[in-house]
């Protein structure tokens, strides 16, 4: 029974006994029905302290740390589940109800989105509540929004007459913070990530930046286990020797700058047969070819190790296999490179120390199997980015795009429709002459290999599966950029 | 996972490396491919099958090519089952960087009387529509116009 301090009219107490009615007599109760509903408001650092419009920050808990005074400025625009504040014009116990308008804003989550991840779902229901008996109410964790970002969620409250207020509009963000970590001595890291963050931004995904930190230097990362694993240990050392970025661990991603990240195709064997051999025969020239290691594995032309790695070279061992029997070792120093500055395909044996004769020369090589321009290492909240390719240093523009492509993939794109991922991209492909999966945007559907200098040129997504410059997502995959859940951070 | 013989469990598959399980190249003037794999594989309860095979192909550059990949064959002794697969390893998600337009490539003439080879150590359950059940089955694998010895294993009911 709420509390009625409205006076009685005069007509009412023209009726009573003079004297019945005093100053200062008690206010008497007085129905439900004639309490209203007032307001209803995002809550906003305190119990008295609401806000009309805020952005909330839905991937990240509502925890003091995540508290920045910057972007956030209190606990309440964090989270997925904000609080909010009803005030009804009288004080007492008053019944109403509250829903979520459908969010605007963003694409809406479809039926199968909803159905495999719950953060897809704002809480449609409506519910009941009472006020307390100020007079108003406090609702704390009632109500989800979701956890893609630009959502524009707008509250409704209803009282029992069926007057309505509303809130103003939370719209959803998501943050996490970032860091370089540069290798010490090299030449042409990334200056600026301003484009990266712009991108990101478009798509409601603030990228907040720590101070850089320096780490060893690795000239290459391979694909093997081994020059990943020293380099994701590095960027932890690094990372947990700085208490400002250690504390944002959980939403911190580590961009990593190399030189190379070139992978070795070792021990390649190549042969050639007839060729005769022995004082004034001609030199023998073999081009270099090997199988690709990863889909398509198309057998193509491929460039010598050299200058890569320290201390690693291409050459392993050469011999000639006389017809009819016998095998002769070919010195190194008889066995040299052929090619175009630093693009070396072909192997050219001096055959004039050999005693003559006829057979077949068989070298084995270390090759180039292909150069990433960067990877995520997988578990880990860190990527790599080449600074170095080809024996050049890596253009400002690849660079860019290379980072905006791998933090694509650490935040799940492109999405395949699986698992917690928003519905699969309508240009997502994967493997297909690339690594992973990615977006052919602007190529032909259907391709069965997207490596093509033809494919790479009509490109038109950052997420395309060769470094092609572009620095946006395109328009399909801008969508699913913009649904991602990224609650659990790395 | 037992196999027998035991190095087989030591073999890292998806490498292309010489292992311990490479076969023998028959002679100087061999080209072709050859497989070498474990005489019997025994899972343990509630462990699927692994079927490790190591290779070595040396094939024309060209036949290669032009050809299908290398694809794995496995045939059921005791009955009609018979399987291909193509050996095809996919990656992790990295965007490559293309050799620019105006790297040297030679033309296919020069690859006339060149082969190219290397070592693979793969499991061929991976490239298998089905899972395959205890028996004993023939496996061999083709690349480029050859196909390799024919090998036999017995898998063993998980135990």
């Amino acid at each position: 029974m709420g509390i009625c301090s409205k006076p009685d009219k005069a007509s009412t107490i023209a009726k009573k006994k003079a004297g019945d009615k005093k100053i200062g007599d008690p206010a008497k109760p007085c129905p439900k029905e004639e309490a209203h509903i007032v307001s209803i408001a995002w809550l906003d650092g305190g119990d008295d302290k609401t806000v009309a419009g805020a952005d909330q920050w839905v991937n990240l808990p509502r925890e003091d740390k995540w508290v920045n005074n910057d972007e956030i400025k209190n606990k309440d625009r964090l989270g997925m589940r904000p609080r909010l504040k009803v005030k009804f014009d009288k004080k007492g116990s008053h019944s109403f109800k509250v829903k979520l308008l459908p969010p605007t804003g963003t694409a809406a989550y479809s039926t199968s989105e909803k159905s495999r991840n719950p953060n897809f779902k704002y809480t449609e229901a409506e519910k009941s509540f009472t006020t307390d008996a100020d007079g108003s109410k406090i609702i704390d964790g009632d109500f989800q929004l979701v956890a893609g970002g630009g959502f524009k969620f707008t509250a409704e409250a209803k009282d029992q007459k069926g007057k309505k207020v509303t809130t103003g509009t939370l719209t959803t963000k998501r943050l996490f913070y970032y860091l370089e970590a540069k290798m010490t001595g090299l030449t042409s890291a990334l200056s600026s990530t301003t484009a990266v963050e712009s991108e990101y931004a478009k798509h409601h995904m603030k990228l907040k930046k720590l101070p850089a930190l320096s780490i060893a230097h690795q000239s290459n990362i391979d694909a093997n286990n081994t020059d990943s694993s020293t380099l994701s240990t590095n960027v932890t050392t690094a990372v947990d020797a700085n208490a400002a970025a250690k504390a944002k661990k959980k939403y911190l991603l580590t961009i990593a700058y190399t030189d190379h990240l070139a992978v070795k195709n070792a021990n390649v064997t190549l042969s050639k047969q007839p060729v005769d051999v022995g004082p004034g025969k001609a030199k023998v020239v073999i081009p270099v070819t090997a199988r690709g290691l990863l889909s398509p594995h198309t057998v193509d032309t491929r460039y010598l190790w050299h200058d890569i790695v320290s201390g690693e070279g291409w050459f392993v061992e050469a011999k000639f296999h006389k017809d009819g029997g016998g095998v002769t070792t070919i010195p190194a120093g008889k066995v040299s490179h052929k090619g175009t500055g630093n693009y070396w395909n072909q192997v050219e044996i001096d055959v004039t120390g050999l005693a003559a004769g006829r057979g077949k020369i068989e070298v084995k090589v270390n090759v180039v199997d292909r150069m990433r321009g960067g990877v995520a290492l997988g578990g880990a909240n860190q990527i790599c980015v080449c600074t170095r390719s080809w024996w050049s240093n890596e253009s400002e523009s690849c660079q860019k795009c290379t980072v905006i492509h791998e933090i694509g993939h650490k935040v799940g794109m492109v999405a395949n429709g699986s698992g917690i991922l928003p519905d699969k991209v309508a240009t997502h492909y994967s493997g297909k002459g690339h690594a992973g999966d990615h977006c052919y945007k602007g190529c032909a559907a259907g391709a069965t290999n997207y490596s093509t200098t033809a494919n790479l040129n009509a490109s038109q997504c950052v997420i395309f599966g060769s470094v092609n410059e572009k620095t946006a997502f395109c328009s399909n995959c801008e969508k699913a950029v913009k649904k991602l859940d990224i609650n659990s951070g790395w | 996972m037992d196999f027998i013989p035991d190095f087989y469990k030591d073999i890292p598959l998806g490498t292309y490396d010489q292992t311990p399980g490479s076969p023998e190249i028959p002679s100087s003037t061999w080209e072709g491919i050859i497989i070498s794999g474990p005489e019997r594989v025994i899972p343990k309860s509630g462990e699927l099958p692994i079927l490790p095979i190591c290779g070595y192909y040396l094939v024309p550059v060209l036949k290669a090519m032009d050809g299908p990949p290398l694809t794995v064959h496995v045939g059921r002794i005791d009955s009609d089952l018979s399987i291909s697969g193509e050996i095809v390893e996919e990656g992790g998600n990295e965007p490559l960087v293309p050799p620019p337009p105006d790297a040297p490539r030679p033309s296919r003439e020069l690859f006339e009387g060149v082969s190219t080879g290397g070592y693979f150590n793969v499991d061929a359950q991976k490239y298998l529509q089905i899972r395959l059940s205890p028996g004993t089955y023939q496996i061999t694998v083709s690349y480029a116009d050859a196909t390799s010895n024919p090998i036999r294993i017995d898998i063993a009911a998980p135990k």
